[in-house]
Formats: structure tokens, C-alpha cells, sequence
């Protein structure tokens, strides 16, 4: 582990924001304080939010903000309580404690859900002896939108050629395409997505970045949810991390990459020569008799010395730390079954 | 709510249970048919057996009752169960998160499509009927009040069977443990009524007797007889009224059940 890494609530990064004022634990003022009810198009409100299942506490005075228009990469390992959040936000399971909001409003209060929030939640919950097209028209006649958005969605999914096609010849792929045209069918300005990439091969996942990216080019309010970091980095602009059902990180994403260590990586015949050049400013690794990792120097720095020393380099490289391992930091010990 | 009666419409034509259904009722009317067409024959021959010929004609006219009031629960059960068991569930009350009103639809179209079945039943079961009736050299007494009343309250029964099953299924949701149950409850319920009826009348406790006709199908044979079915059995409506409750009660549990169940 690096050093100042977070260890817990009591590392130097800003406690995530807690507690919602009249709501469960009083705990620290909160960083914001957004009325959950403010009728702003598209903001999601999440404020002090529990969920209490029988013996588990599964989200635990959870609070945070995606504002309209940004990409929100929510973070979790398997069993941190995203999937139980997400529910609640769209009125799906009772709440304990707190309130979600979509643009002011819980989600069974909206006059017409579908063409507000689009959602995808597992890529399993078709009936499987149903066509893709049916169950698309179902919905379509439940939420009294018109049937030519059925094609529509189809297409935009690239679902066209298996759209006749029970669910239960679908793959995975084709499961959760069909998920995401489920979410767009009212053309919503929210799109809650829960895993969108779980189950899908390379090439899956690159389509589906592209489609998600494509989706927020439009200026789409979108929460999307993963197990892996390193998944959603090309895709959000802010991370919410939790783990336990709890808070343990909020911010813009390129902060956390930036969080992730640099060194800089020298594979030379003269391993000697160049620490003597280094000297004593730079923490140095030797990984093997022609191999060595600096810390705070940039490689710009390194090539320069070697190159005053005369020091021929067969390999300059910037090496990033994982970006997973910052986030499993974060997560540490929240993971799983519980 | 037109769109979600539509929408549950096409739940249910989008998969063949609703026709494989069907063409086994279609079989078991036959069956039936052809076993009221013996007693009749028989109760003919034998002075009518202490029955009046509406009895007997109502009896042949509702045939594929006893089976087709089943098949419309099970219907309805699964109109619900199939929910989920495919988790589709999740997609329905996104679109429509007030879910009082998913069930009344359900109800509705349940109620439509376990008529429809009675529909089938009868207008198979009144020329076939009438052809037996008239192949015996009796009348077809199908311009009796009587009668006609039973085959209408036959169509009723159809519909709130399809009900009582909606009820059972949002209350277990395991589908195949909400069809088990019905169909054990169901015949249960009447070998229940013949050992209370025994009973009653071995210890001479006529009320023991009458339990049974105050039970779903119980009640469901009293509203749909011509004549009154026993002495220790309701009146006509007295049935239509117990069937039309546990309707009722079915119905307000299924809605109030599915409206704070969480959906995971």
C-alpha cells in the first residue's frame, strides 16, 4: 500500500459527505445540503438512505448527488448495497431511512416514469419464451407510449435481426441490449444502468462503452453502476464509491486517477552508474540486476540524468499503478458476502 | 388504464399457456360431456333419480365446470407468478410504480379471460347437451328461468375463479408452489366436504354436512344449480354472494400484498 493511502475515515481525504439532517445518525454537518425535493429536471437526490433487510443493513445512510447532464460512475464491490440503492431510487423496495429523488420526486410519484428514467437493472428478468419485440410492446402499452419506439430502441441497440427471437436464444450480450433499449424506450433524460458490462466478452464491452458514451454525448443524466473501476473511467465524469452500504468516496474521476502513484521504469546495463547519478532524492526499487523503479522523478528527469551521465538506457517507461488498486483502498473489507 | 389492460392482454397471447390451457379444457369438456350424457341417460331411465329435469339439464349445460373453474385459477395464478418467476416484475412497476392499479388490470383481464373460457365451455356444451337431452326424448328445458340462470352464473363462476387463483398467487409467488397448492386445496377441499358430509350425516349434525357448500367450490355448485342443492346448503345467491367474497378478499389481499412487497 502507498503511503497516505486511505485506511479508513480517519485517512486525511474529505469525509464523504454524511448524514441527512433529521435522519437517522446526526454525525458531522453535511458537505451539501440539496433539498431532495428541489424540482430540478434530471438531478438524482440521494439522502441519508437505509435499507434495513431482515439481518442486513444493506445501504447504510448513504447520500449523494448526481447533477442533470453528467455521467456517474456508482462504485461498489459485489454486495456493497448498489443494486439495493437503485431499487430504492425507483421505488422498487421500501426505504428505511432517507429519500432518493429523480428531479424532485420519487420515482412512484412521477406521472410518467418510463419518459423520465429509462432503467436497466438485470439482464436477466425477461420472460425467456417471450420475443424481444414482445416484451418491448408490453411495456410500451403498460406506459402508453407509442409502438413505433419499439423499432426504434431496436435499432439503436442492433437488436433488429434477433428482435423475433425468444429471449431464451438470447446470450448475455444480447440480453443486456435488450436492457438497455428496455431503458430508452420512453427516451428518458435519466438512465439508471446496473452493471451493464456483467457477463459481456471484449468485444461487448467495447461496444457497450461506446454506446454509453454515445448516450451521454446527448447530455444524459446517467448513473451507472460497476464492480470495477477501471471499467467506467472512459465512461463518468464523478465516482460514488461504496462498500458496506456505506460512503467512502465521492469526487470527479480524474482525481482518483491522479491518486494512482506514478514510477518510472529503467531497464540499463549500468544499474551502478545510474543510482550513484540519481543520488539520494528519489526513492529507487531494484527489481533485477538491469531493472529499477523511481518514484518522484518523471521520466523526463531520469533520461535527462542518464543522458549528462552517459548512461545508455535500453528502457524508459512511465508506469501507472493500478487504478484498481486505489480502488480496492477504498473498498477494502467492504467486499461481498454478508 | 386502457394501456395496461392492454399490456396485460399481450402478456398473456405472447406465450401459449393461455391456448395449451385451452386445448386441454377442450378435451376435458368432451370427457365431461360425455360422462353427464350417461347420467342423465341414467337418471331418464330411472324416474330422474329424485331430480328435476332442470337439475339434470343444468348439470349437462355447465359441463366442464369442475375442471374449467381450475384451469381459470390457474390462469390467474400465473398471470401473477410468471412475474416472478421471470423477474419481470421489475419492468412492470417501473412502468406503472403504482401497483394497485397493475392489479386491478390483472384482475380484469383475469376475470375476461376465465369468462371466456366459461364462453368456450358453454356454447360447446348447450348444442351437445340440447342433441343428448333430445336423442332421450326429453326436452331441452332450455327456455327454463332456472336453467338459464345457472348457465349465466356458470360464466360468473369462470370469472371469479380466475381470482380466487390471482389471489393465491400473489400471496406464495413461487409459481410452481402456487399451482401445487391450488390444485391440492382444490381437490383437498372436496374430499374435506365428503368425510364433513359423511359425518354430519352419521351423527346426524346436518350443519357438519352443509361446511362444504360454504367452501369456493361448494358455494360455486349451489350458485350454479337450477334447483337448490341440498337442504343444509345455502340458497342460490347465498352461493353467488360467498363466491363473489372470497373473490373479494382474494382480490383486496393480492393488491395490498403486491403494493408493500419490495421487488428484488
Amino acid at each position: 500500500m502507498q503511503p497516505g493511502a486511505p485506511q479508513g475515515p480517519q485517512s486525511g481525504y474529505p469525509a464523504p459527505p454524511q448524514g441527512y439532517p433529521g435522519v437517522m445518525h446526526p454525525g458531522p454537518a453535511p458537505t451539501h445540503q440539496l433539498d431532495p425535493y428541489a424540482q430540478v429536471p434530471g438531478r438524482i437526490v440521494v439522502a441519508g438512505l437505509t435499507k434495513q433487510f431482515k439481518r442486513v443493513r444493506a445501504v447504510d445512510n448513504l447520500s449523494f448527488t448526481v447533477e442533470p447532464g453528467t455521467v456517474t460512475g456508482f462504485l461498489g464491490p459485489n454486495g456493497a448495497g448498489k443494486t439495493t440503492t437503485l431499487r430504492m431510487l425507483l421505488s422498487l423496495i421500501s426505504t428505511t431511512a432517507g429519500v432518493a429523488t429523480i428531479g424532485g420526486r420519487h420515482y412512484s410519484d412521477l406521472g410518467a416514469p418510463l419518459r423520465t428514467v429509462g432503467a436497466a437493472l438485470e439482464a436477466s428478468s425477461f420472460h425467456l419464451a417471450r420475443s424481444g419485440r414482445n416484451h418491448l410492446r408490453i411495456l410500451c402499452a403498460a406506459a402508453e407510449i407509442p409502438e413505433y419506439r419499439v423499432d426504434q430502441v431496436l435499432q439503436l441497440v442492433g437488436m433488429m435481426p434477433a428482435a423475433n427471437r425468444k429471449v431464451k436464444s438470447y446470450s448475455m450480450g444480447m440480453k443486456q441490449r435488450l436492457g438497455l433499449a428496455t431503458a430508452l424506450l420512453g427516451d428518458p433524460q435519466v438512465l439508471l444502468l446496473d452493471e451493464p458490462t456483467n457477463g459481456l466478452d471484449p468485444e461487448g464491452i467495447r461496444w457497450m462503452r461506446g454506446f454509453l458514451r454515445g448516450l451521454a454525448a446527448q447530455g444524459r443524466t446517467i448513473l451507472v453502476s460497476s464492480h470495477l473501476l477501471a471499467e467506467v473511467t472512459q465512461t463518468v465524469d464523478d465516482v460514488v464509491i461504496i462498500a458496506h452500504g456505506q460512503s467512502r468516496r465521492q469526487g470527479k474521476v480524474a482525481d482518483l486517477i491522479a491518486e494512482a502513484k506514478q514510477s518510472v521504469r529503467v531497464n540499463t546495463g549500468s544499474v551502478d552508474a545510474l543510482l550513484q547519478a540519481l543520488g539520494n532524492q528519489v526513492t529507487v526499487r531494484r527489481t533485477s540486476a538491469t531493472e529499477l523503479y523511481i518514484d518522484n522523478m518523471n521520466s523526463k528527469d531520469v533520461g535527462k540524468l542518464a543522458h549528462q551521465a552517459g548512461i545508455e538506457l535500453d528502457e524508459l517507461s512511465t508506469v501507472h499503478a493500478d487504478l484498481e488498486e486505489v480502488f480496492l483502498q477504498y473498498t477494502r473489507g467492504g467486499a461481498g458476502i454478508r | 388504464m386502457t394501456g395496461l389492460l392492454r399490456s396485460e392482454y399481450l402478456k398473456i397471447i405472447t406465450t401459449k399457456v393461455w391456448w395449451t390451457m385451452l386445448l386441454g379444457l377442450l378435451g376435458i369438456l368432451a370427457l365431461a360431456l360425455l360422462i353427464n350424457g350417461v347420467i342423465v341417460a341414467e337418471a331418464l331411465d330411472n324416474d330422474f333419480n329424485n331430480q328435476s329435469l332442470n337439475q339434470l339439464a343444468a348439470g349437462i349445460y355447465t359441463s366442464g365446470q369442475y375442471f374449467g373453474v381450475l384451469f381459470s385459477a390457474i390462469l390467474g395464478t400465473l398471470l401473477i407468478t410468471n412475474e416472478f418467476h421471470h423477474q419481470t416484475a421489475t419492468s412492470t412497476f417501473l412502468a406503472t410504480p403504482r401497483r394497485v392499479e397493475v392489479v386491478i388490470a390483472k384482475l380484469v383481464v383475469a376475470v375476461g379471460w376465465g369468462v371466456l373460457y366459461g364462453l368456450m365451455c358453454t356454447v360447446i356444451s348447450i348444442p351437445v347437451g340440447a342433441a343428448i337431452l333430445s336423442s332421450l326424448d326429453s326436452e331441452s328445458a332450455l327456455g327454463e328461468g332456472d336453467v338459464l340462470k345457472a348457465i349465466l352464473l356458470n360464466l360468473l363462476a369462470f370469472g371469479v375463479w380466475a381470482v380466487l387463483g390471482l389471489g393465491i398467487g400473489t400471496l406464495l409467488q413461487n409459481q410452481v408452489g402456487a399451482v401445487v397448492t391450488l390444485i391440492v386445496a382444490y381437490f383437498g377441499a372436496q374430499v374435506v366436504g365428503a368425510i364433513l358430509l359423511a359425518l354430519g350425516e352419521a351423527w346426524d349434525w346436518d350443519w357438519l354436512g352443509g361446511v362444504y357448500y360454504y367452501l369456493p367450490y361448494g358455494a360455486t355448485q349451489v350458485m350454479t344449480s337450477a334447483d337448490k342443492i341440498a337442504d343444509n346448503a345455502p340458497a342460490w345467491w347465498g352461493g353467488m354472494l360467498l363466491v363473489l367474497l372470497y373473490g373479494a378478499v382474494a382480490a383486496f389481499f393480492g393488491s395490498w400484498l403486491t403494493a408493500k412487497r419490495d421487488i428484488t
